[in-house]
């Protein structure tokens, strides 16, 4: 099991990630407006390069 | 002592008085700056009396390298320091109500580092100049109290650019706030990015047990951390050696003026564009507590919700939520029922979507008010949005 995992919009579309830690649930989005710079976004980016795959959404 | 008696005061060359004194004792000026900068608005950073704290927790037994929020905006970071509690107090100097605090529970090894932080953004330090002829002085202003006495490093990290500049300040009597001014040089290499990104770190080092080489009072190139705290005393060298700090204040030239204070309105506003908090359980259960957006049922079994930011955020946040079930609940069509598996849909800096899946199915197009069913969160499970820098 990865440490992130897709998670899918009301289309169908994985528009965002989310990943648990010490009983709380963060997801932060992939797609859009404004993204790049979120903070988890580019912790996961940096993760995603290491070679890591995210598993698929539910 | 001596009182000079005028009824004003004009420069050589201008044809009108800069200063008019009155006979009640009172004056009119025409003041166009105060140390080189702004009337109002002069310190850049934000929530420096610490009077913001969203996320409410301290934090006990630290003895690791990640960042801490004590307050908002305000990072404790230590690493090899030995073990302390990082927390948001009410002990503070006259004027003020809080300060943030980092208390020694278990003294460590003589490495190591330990500090208090803030990041600013590229564009909110524009008016330094830095990187260009006119590049102007940074003057850091604040209150330290500390049960350790000596010399501390006050640290400038320029990460546009990878350059640094530190200086020297004393911290003379222990366990008594002290206001100290520190004014860091111009600097007219590398230019901030005009951006929403960090482009400075102010650091209150407060132990650096790595000093090596000579402490940057120019700006320079940044090679090595060994140098940025040479000179600071081991703040945290015993079990209940402590430091604090309030009243932070960094602004344009070279002369520190008095704290700017803000309304709790101004300076929350400030601090929701990094992290916005919805709600935050206490000890006891709140009971159902409104979200703040109607839920609409994509589907049976999905539903959507709304919400808009009451700031615009740094970036398309992140959503902090508690895992697990039953923690939000839907009231659709005078039926009620939890619904799960949280995420963030559709994010941008003003608005986000949260999207979850309902533990009964409803129809389609349905929608009702949703609350968090606070009787099923833990103390200090929070529903947050992130932006931090």
């Amino acid at each position: 099991m990865a440490k992130y995992k897709f998670f899918k919009n009301q289309i169908g579309e994985n528009c965002s990630v989310f990943y648990e830690e010490n009983g709380h649930r963060y997801s932060f989005p992939i797609t859009g407006l404004d993204y790049t710079s979120n903070a988890e976004y580019i912790k996961y980016k940096e993760w995603l390069d290491a070679g890591n795959v995210t598993d698929p959404a539910d | 002592m001596s009182t000079l008696k005028v009824d004003a005061i004009r420069h050589n060359s201008a044809t009108t008085d800069a200063i008019t004194t009155h006979s009640d004792g009172t004056v009119s000026a025409k003041i166009i700056d105060v140390g080189g900068t702004g009337l109002s608005h002069r310190n850049v950073l934000r929530n420096g009396a610490m009077t913001i704290h969203q996320r409410v927790d301290n934090t006990t037994g630290i003895n690791d390298t990640q960042n801490y929020f004590v307050a908002d905006g305000w990072y404790y970071n230590n690493g090899g320091a030995g073990t302390v509690t990082a927390s948001h107090e009410t002990d503070s100097p006259d004027g003020f109500s809080n300060s943030i605090k980092v208390t020694v529970t278990s003294a460590g090894t003589s490495s190591g580092y330990a500090q208090f932080y803030q990041k600013i953004e590229g564009q909110d330090l524009q008016r330094f100049a830095k990187g260009s002829s006119g590049a102007k002085k940074f003057a850091v202003s604040f209150y330290i109290k500390s049960k350790v006495t000596g010399n501390f490093v006050l640290d400038l990290y320029d990460s546009d650019n990878a350059r640094s500049c530190q200086q020297i300040y004393t911290v003379n009597q222990s366990q008594t706030w002290e206001r100290k001014t520190v004014i860091i040089p111009a600097d007219t290499t590398g230019t901030f990015d005009n951006d929403v990104n960090s482009s400075l770190q102010i650091y209150w080092k407060v132990f650096d047990g790595n000093q090596t080489g000579t402490l940057h009072t120019t700006w320079q190139a940044h090679t090595t951390n060994a140098d940025r705290g040479v000179g600071q005393v081991n703040a945290l060298a015993s079990n209940g050696d402590y430091v604090q700090i309030t009243g932070c204040q960094l602004e344009v030239g070279d002369t520190a003026t008095s704290f700017e204070h803000k309304s709790y309105t101004e300076e929350i506003a400030k601090c929701q564009r990094y992290y916005f908090l919805l709600y935050r359980r206490g000890p006891s259960s709140d009971g159902n507590i409104c979200i703040g957006g109607v839920g609409s049922c994509y589907t049976a079994n999905t539903i959507y919700i709304d919400l808009g930011f009451p700031t615009q955020m740094r970036v398309a946040p992140s959503l902090e939520v508690p895992s697990g079930s039953t923690k939000f609940q839907a009231c659709v069509a005078a039926a009620c029922q939890t619904f799960d598996n949280i995420g963030i849909v559709h994010s941008q800096k003003n608005c986000s979507g949260i999207y979850g899946t309902l533990s009964s199915s409803r129809t389609a197009g349905q929608v009702g008010n949703t609350m968090f069913q606070t009787s099923q969160w833990s103390e200090g499970d929070r529903c947050a949005f992130i932006a931090e820098l």
